[in-house]
């Protein structure tokens, strides 16, 4: 497709069509957007780093990189509050992809002079790939195994899952909703096992007065916790035609055990807010885990864990998951995060990555490099030639 | 007179009389303690010779490498073997007034020789009267969440364990010294002990020496316990609780340097624990190591009457029995290295040499003499010598790469930067790169003192996270050598701002502006390898390519303004001015992207920074930022340049 140049438009004879194309990619092509979105890419990443001291990573992350727009408010005396909408970082990465694919276009043949500049910004889509195969694709889990035992469960420390099931005394057909996904006010219905509700409230982090049965009496918000990992979230659920004329659920996260609840004809459903679930596709045991401080200090030397892989009743494989050197299984990572003791147990934990798109940084990495250098080293060696060329001629 | 016999003439005078007649006591005679300073010692899971013991030591108590005129092997020698002369120094720093008040003690000190009273040093005896509620405090301040804790918190925590090891240190040899608690005045106790009669007070050691004749003693009390009891037996029995509680107090001390027999455990012990190897239940007693126990002893001793010849006999012995101990651990082949690195201080000799290389090199530069630029290059490279040889002995020590710690960053960035100047001044020929090359090292050499000065061990060992030499060798290497090339062009970039308001030596502004170029775009190219390199360490390591933490932010600010600055010269938003403008605020973010981003000590990274520091950040980025601000607004406003002549 060949662009319309602005400079050479036959302004008597013009195509409305064409010159409002031309006006877009004039604009995403140009370098005042490039230059605009690397300075507020730079302040964004600046303002979220200090954003960090007081608020915590996971928010940081929320509010300033993986954001279309962030809300910056500042004080007016007169006016109160005024909240101005500023661009994210998805935005200005966005912005900042089109501006790299439509520049690449517009300028390819001048790149052929400077090749390394063609290769680095090559990469640097790649780059901006990369990102958004991880962020869409990426899971990101935990496995927490006492020595012998084994699971085929990770869980999220981030996020959470509304899990359902129905007819607590024949199985378990369990359904989850992610927490994110219920807003207050939405209704849904469960297909699976006919329970309908509406989300009446969905607090982030709230604690909760404990009934005599262990489930969920009155709520108390709470701020999200510095560490995104010590917030316990709570719901209050609507629900018509419940046992006893309620009419709604308190359900939180600091529950020990599921609800149970009861319609007007008898049916029953099991309720409980828990962390986000992953089934891996193989078990892994914990057979040992050893750690080693260097003597007489607190530095530790290594943290190992040796666990057992199966595959299915038939099939296992010894493995090892050890500080900078994780275990690859079945498209998962295994990495070794931490340890505790509780008596003569000790719990290993380890996080449980998948990412298809895990290697694309990797060679958007090598590219972007070898392209800067492959670029500023025939700068140099054109400036010496010229120098040289210079000298020979005022001799 | 001359200044210089002046000079000498004061020397000569302080030499003489100025030691007791400031210090207001007897003529101390201190042994050579070449010796002692060889002597291996267990401290943080390393094995380093005393001398690194004492300055690693005395800079995490004081902030600094000595006090006054005493070296820091000679005031760790003073502390264990004659703990009273060091009990009055000024050994403490504190840095805040309100950790005193909270305390209950003077927020003053004023020392002998001193003109003004103190307010950050304090002695171990000013210090000592509130011991007990600054362990109260301190307790308190550690129970709170870590990022609860404020300065003050930090200040009671710290000075209490630095409090707690001058005590436990001043206690490690004092077994063979009198103590008030083993006095013995009753002469039947002395003859039943086999003690001299002549005096009262008797040491741990003679007691111990003596323990069959106190059992003895004491035995017809285990056979008759109705038994109305002499006062002999009174005597011996409060001395024997005395040294059992003495023994069961003094466990797990600081001075690891006698290490147990490989065969049966891997532990290093003090010379107190040492003389006890024979009630270690389960264990054999371990006679070589009671032993060597003693000839500490011996050494203290020594130490105190002044004996040369004992004292080096007893450490001698006392080395022989640690290298005999663990005859095929490498640091303890290593141990010689150290010392030359502790005593030669090759850093120290090269900085001097960059001094002389900076003075020479400016002058270079503004007159534009070539053989003043060529003799710039003698001390430059003799310095870079001493440089390299610093780091290659790190290396060895270490078994690293040659960053590992921020130390060793400084270190690098000074020895990258000095390559660097050189390489540019071969082509350039105008002496500018090796006056700013001289100058950045010497600024670094500066701020590696400043962060060895938090007491922290420059060659310690690494977490476990980053124990891997192949990353340390990639990533931050790589990263380092980014920080370097981007500051060396934001120094450049000053100096491109100031000749662009003198408007004269227009070659210069040419020949500076390219080598900012230069320098800006390969700092670009390593800014950017190092970043994403940490990615996928960070990838391999926690299991993702990139979180926002603050250090990975810090480096990608780099790139990210770098490439700012090139787009907005590409696409003629700014000129020459504003690109060196640009430059210089680069060095701002090398700075928060290195140092500023471990204030704020949260993340994964959060590894190696003192928040005492803190102030010299600030002032840093305060005078930077106005020096920015001043010569931009100069330089954007400076007429054209003047003709050249």
């Amino acid at each position: 497709m060949k662009w319309p140049d602005l400079k050479n438009i036959d302004w008597a004879n013009i195509d409305l069509k064409k010159l409002k194309l031309a006006k877009l990619h004039s604009f995403f092509s140009s370098i005042k957007l490039t230059v605009f979105c690397l300075f507020w890419l730079t302040v964004l990443t600046f303002w979220g780093t200090l954003y960090q001291k007081t608020h915590s990573l996971y928010d940081a992350t929320n509010t300033f990189f993986d954001s279309w727009f962030l809300v910056f408010g500042a004080y007016d005396a007169k006016e109160g509050m005024l909240w101005t909408p500023l661009p994210g970082g998805m935005l200005i990465m966005a912005l900042l992809f089109i501006n790299l694919l439509t520049s690449f276009f517009a300028h390819y043949r001048a790149g052929f002079r400077m090749p390394g500049l063609m290769v680095t910004h090559l990469g640097l889509v790649m780059l901006l790939v990369g990102g958004l195969a991880t962020r869409l694709f990426n899971v990101e889990a935990r496995v927490d195994l006492y020595e012998g035992d084994k699971t085929n469960i990770a869980f999220s420390l981030t996020d959470w899952e509304l899990s359902m099931w129905s007819n607590p005394d024949i199985g378990r057909e369990v359904h989850a909703i992610d927490l994110k996904h219920l807003k207050e006010g939405k209704e849904l219905t469960v297909e699976q096992n006919g329970l309908t509700f509406r989300v009446q409230k969905n607090f982030r982090n709230a604690d909760v007065q404990v009934e005599d049965d262990g489930t969920s009496g009155a709520l108390i918000p709470k701020k999200p916790a510095f560490n995104v990992t010590e917030n316990f979230p709570a719901l209050v659920l609507g629900m018509d035609g419940l046992e006893g004329g309620a009419d709604s659920v308190v359900l939180s996260a600091l529950d020990m055990r599921p609800r149970i609840v009861t319609n007007a004809k008898g049916e029953k459903w099991m309720l409980q807010v828990r962390r986000k679930r992953y089934q891996l596709p193989v078990m892994i045991e914990l057979d040992r885990f050893s750690t080693q401080q260097f003597p007489s200090s607190s530095i530790p030397v290594f943290y190992r864990s040796d666990v057992t892989v199966h595959f299915n009743e038939d099939s296992k494989r010894p493995g090892v998951v050890e500080m900078n050197h994780p275990l690859r299984v079945a498209g998962w990572t295994f990495f070794q995060t931490s340890f505790s003791n509780r008596g003569n147990v000790t719990q290993s934990s380890f996080t449980a990555t998948r990412n298809v798109g895990r290697l694309i940084p990797y060679w958007a990495t090598f590219v972007t490099a070898a392209g800067l250098f492959a670029h500023f080293i025939q700068v140099l060696f054109m400036q010496v030639m010229r120098d040289k060329r210079r000298k020979g001629a005022m001799a | 007179m001359n200044t210089r016999s002046f000079l000498s003439g004061f020397t000569l005078f302080a030499i003489l009389f100025g030691r007791p007649l400031f210090a207001g006591d007897e003529q101390i005679v201190r042994p050579n303690l070449d010796k002692f300073g060889a002597i291996p010692i267990l401290n943080n899971g390393r094995i380093m010779p005393m001398d690194s013991f004492a300055r690693n030591t005395l800079t995490m108590f004081s902030g600094k490498k000595k006090i006054d005129d005493l070296e820091a092997l000679e005031w760790m020698a003073d502390l264990l073997f004659a703990p009273e002369r060091v009990a009055n120094q000024p050994t403490f720093m504190i840095n805040n007034p309100d950790v005193l008040q909270g305390m209950g003690v003077e927020t003053t000190q004023t020392f002998p020789g001193k003109r003004k009273p103190s307010t950050r040093r304090f002695s171990f005896a000013h210090l000592n009267a509130a011991y007990d509620k600054l362990g109260e405090l301190a307790q308190s301040a550690n129970s709170k969440p870590k990022e609860e804790q404020d300065e003050v918190d930090r200040e009671y925590i710290g000075t209490f364990g630095n409090l707690y090891t001058f005590r436990v240190l001043a206690s490690s040899v004092d077994y063979v010294r009198p103590q008030s608690h083993y006095t013995i005045k009753a002469e039947e106790t002395k003859k039943a002990l086999g003690l001299p009669l002549d005096r009262e007070r008797f040491s741990y050691l003679e007691l111990l020496n003596r323990v069959d004749k106190l059992s003895a003693l004491l035995a017809p009390l285990s056979r008759d316990p109705g038994r109305e009891m002499t006062e002999a037996q009174k005597e011996a029995m409060r001395i024997s609780s005395v040294m059992s509680w003495n023994r069961d107090q003094l466990r797990d001390l600081p001075l690891q340097v006698l290490p147990s027999d490989p065969h049966v455990e891997d532990k290093w012990l003090s010379p107190w624990e040492g003389l006890h190897t024979d009630n270690f239940p389960g264990m054999p007693p371990d006679i070589a190591m009671m032993a060597a126990s003693r000839a500490w002893g011996r050494m203290s001793e020594a130490y105190r009457n002044g004996d040369q010849y004992a004292f080096d006999a007893a450490a001698v012995e006392a080395a022989a029995f640690a290298h005999g101990r663990r005859p095929r651990e490498p640091a303890m082949k290593k141990l010689e290295q150290e010392l030359t690195l502790n005593r030669r201080a090759p850093f120290s000799t090269s900085m001097a040499m960059y001094v002389v290389a900076m003075l020479v090199g400016f002058f270079a530069t503004i007159t534009g003499s070539q053989l003043a630029r060529r003799i710039a290059w003698v001390p430059m490279v003799i310095g870079l010598g001493f440089h390299v040889w610093g780091i290659v002995l790190r290396m060895i020590l270490t078994e690293r790469p040659p960053v590992t710690n921020l130390y060793g960053t400084f270190i690098f960035v000074g020895f990258i930067c000095i390559v660097l100047s050189l390489v540019t001044d071969y082509f350039q020929k105008d002496g500018l790169s090796v006056f700013l090359g001289a100058f950045i090292a010497w600024i670094f050499f500066m701020m590696a003192n400043r962060f060895s000065l938090d007491g922290q061990d420059t060659l310690g060992q690494v977490v476990a996270v980053l124990d891997s030499n192949f990353w340390l060798s990639t990533h931050v290497l790589t990263i380092v050598v980014g920080y370097a090339f981007c500051w060396f062009a934001g120094v450049v970039g000053h100096v491109y701002l100031v000749l662009r308001i003198m408007r004269n030596r227009v070659d210069l502004q040419g020949s500076s502006y390219r080598m900012m170029n230069n320098l800006l775009g390969f700092g670009l190219a390593f800014a950017f390898l190092g970043t994403f390199l940490g990615g996928v360490w960070a990838d391999q390591s926690w299991g993702r390519f990139w979180g926002w933490d603050p250090k990975e932010n810090g480096a990608l600010l780099i790139v990210l303004w770098t490439a700012v600055i090139y787009h907005a010269r590409v696409g003629g938003l700014i000129q020459k001015t504003g690109a060196a403008i640009g430059a210089a605020i680069g060095c701002q973010m090398v700075m928060f992207a290195w140092v500023g981003v471990n204030l704020l000590e949260i993340g994964l990274h959060s590894y190696g920074f003192n928040s005492a520091q803190a102030f010299g950040y600030f002032t840093y980025v305060v005078l930077q930022s106005v020096a920015i601000i001043v010569l931009g607004l100069l330089a954007v406003n400076a007429k054209p340049n003047k003709p050249a002549v």
